[in-house]
């Protein structure tokens, strides 16, 4: 029985922190189109805090294997960072510290601010947010589920402008990945 | 859900506790010989026996006292989450002096600690829904379980409960190999090792809904895969075949014995996920029914590692989608690696289990390391893994 084996291989990598980044993105990408056997988590380390160093440690590594095979692979990188007290700008130039990225390739990074939490609570609440402050983790991480289905189930994203600017700042990078996808500015 | 099991005197399980957490994926780990399957055995064999499916004498043989010990007595415990009240179920076994004969001695049944069945000395008590009062008092051979023999009815439907919480637990440690391709007839209990996969398969696939979402799955595993379906061999038997699309050409069909052992355990990983949302045949689907337990011993055998990842988010959800649990024995980096962390508000999901001095089981939660820098994988195969 002859397998298609080329065809076959994880189209997107994710470099996350934890498991709720892991489930958000997970979920929006399935939104997306994108199956589930298509992706691969790197697995994250357990212990509390130790998340943010395991992103910026494989940073680099994860960077360089890409570019190694993306010109004969469809392949993509997605890193998720809390950015906790830094800015959006300050997360991403620590990241980039080690290699930067080119232009048109296929990594995004996207920087929650304060952390993810802040985002789910945005998308469940719509109101303005505080991104300097602590929001409670969801019981389960799967009850984003509804609010990122939302957010991932048109071409577009639909920002209404209570939207957090570390999630506006996500715009450009989702399109790094899904090419189609725009982001629109409601007036809600 | 299972939430504590004890054992005593059966093979290396002495004064043996456990309390599974609450995540819907509990990893036991640990080295070869350290007791894990033999956990199963013991879930299985109460469940074979409470479910009336075979009697004590096959199932705990003298053979399953524990080598070194010369207590005659087996002790087996188990309790039963049902949406925070407790079921306690309570199995005493005693083998002869000279281990030629085993029986009953005593097996009881509580609901919130009150009783609904006491079975002692050949004697059953039956206990109503109200406890306070015995309904009845029958006579039992020794050699079956008294809870199994009450009958399915409204009078007794705690009872029934437990029973179906029972019925929906499957022990399972697949021999891809094993795995036939022919069916005499339908069945609803898989073999421990999935010998009788082709009637298994045969018996949930009557639920059009497991078979169609079996067969999307499956055709993203498997390329080309179109559906599986089951042709007439002779006057009993049937075979079952997969077929696959072809570019440009008429489907093939074959059987599924030339299959890969891979892609035969694959096939049975998916279609057992697909199959725990379905309500087994004769029971009410609007009352409260329990969700199923699966027991898995070292299903990342014989698969791609890169099939695995994608098999455990699909069991996650299907999981969180039908509320079963899954507690699985594993050895692949992969698996540890990737369900060792706890998600938010479980209880630790993982658990070491070890024998000292090869004597008895124990068994301890794993607590995340918070601050080295091996993967927990790597932590096991240096034999640094520990509670």
């Amino acid at each position: 029985m002859a397998k298609a084996l080329s065809d076959d291989y994880t189209e997107i990598v994710i470099l996350c922190e934890d498991r709720q980044q892991e489930v958000f993105i997970r979920r929006f990408l399935k939104k997306n189109g994108i199956k589930n056997r298509r992706v691969r988590v790197l697995p994250y380390p357990a212990g509390r805090g130790s998340g943010e160093q395991f992103v910026r440690e494989q940073y680099q590594f994860e960077v360089e294997e890409h570019r190694r095979r993306a010109a004969k692979l469809n392949i993509a990188l997605i890193v998720m960072q809390d950015c906790d007290e830094r800015s959006v700008e300050a997360a991403r130039a620590r990241l980039e510290q080690t290699v930067n990225r080119h232009q048109n390739e296929r990594i995004a990074i996207l920087l929650p601010k304060r952390n993810i939490e802040t985002w789910i609570r945005f998308l469940m609440d719509g109101g303005p947010v505080d991104e300097s402050e602590h929001y409670p983790k969801l019981n389960r991480e799967s009850e984003c589920h509804d609010v990122v289905d939302r957010l991932g189930e048109k071409n577009e994203y639909r920002l209404t402008p209570n939207v957090p600017s570390s999630l506006r700042a996500a715009c450009p990078e989702i399109r790094r990945i899904l090419p189609a996808k725009r982001c629109v500015q409601s007036s809600q | 859900m299972l939430k504590r099991i004890y054992v005593d005197n059966f093979k290396c399980l002495v004064n043996f506790e456990w309390q599974p957490g609450s995540s819907y994926i509990n990893l036991m780990l640990g080295p070869n010989g350290s007791g894990k399957s033999t956990v199963f055995d013991c879930v299985e064999s109460i469940r074979a026996f409470a479910t009336g499916e075979a009697k004590i004498d096959a199932l705990f043989p003298s053979s399953t006292l524990t080598m070194w010990q010369k207590v005659s007595k087996q002790r087996f415990e188990i309790e039963w989450d049902r949406g925070g009240s407790v079921y306690r179920y309570e199995l005493e076994v005693e083998h002869s002096e000279k281990r030629t004969s085993n029986w009953v001695s005593h097996e009881r049944l509580y609901f919130e600690g009150k009783p609904l069945l006491e079975f002692k000395n050949g004697e059953a008590i039956l206990y109503g829904e109200n406890f306070s009062q015995p309904t009845g008092t029958y006579p039992i051979d020794t050699s079956f379980s008294a809870v199994s023999l009450v009958p399915d009815s409204g009078l007794y439907s705690l009872l029934t409960w437990f029973k179906v919480a029972l019925q929906r637990t499957i022990v399972l440690q697949i021999v891809p190999p094993m795995m036939d391709e022919s069916s005499i007839k339908v069945t609803a209990r898989p073999l421990r090792y999935f010998q009788n996969f082709a009637s298994w398969y045969r018996y949930v696939s009557q639920d059009q809904g497991v078979a169609f979402r079996l067969h999307q799955e499956l055709k993203d595993v498997i390329p080309g895969f179109s559906h599986f379906k089951f042709d007439r061999v002779g006057e009993e038997a049937t075979v079952l075949k997969a077929v696959f699309d072809q570019k440009g050409r008429s489907q093939a069909t074959v059987n599924f014995s030339s299959f890969s052992d891979g892609q035969r355990m694959l096939v049975a990983l998916y279609a057992l996920l697909h199959s725990l949302g379905a309500v087994p045949e004769g029971l009410d689907t609007s009352q409260d029914l329990p969700s199923g337990l699966l027991c898995l011993d070292e299903p990342d055998n014989f698969i791609a590692s890169r099939e695995i990842q994608p098999w455990l988010i699909a069991v996650q959800e299907e999981l969180r989608e039908t509320r079963a649990r899954l507690l699985m024995i594993s050895h692949h980096p992969e698996s540890i690696d990737y369900a060792l962390i706890p998600s938010t508000g479980e209880d630790f999901s993982s658990f070491w289990f070890s024998r000292e001095e090869n004597l008895h089981t124990r068994v301890q939660p794993i607590v995340p390391d918070q601050d080295g820098g091996l993967k927990p994988s790597e932590l096991a195969t240096r034999g640094w893994l520990r509670p």
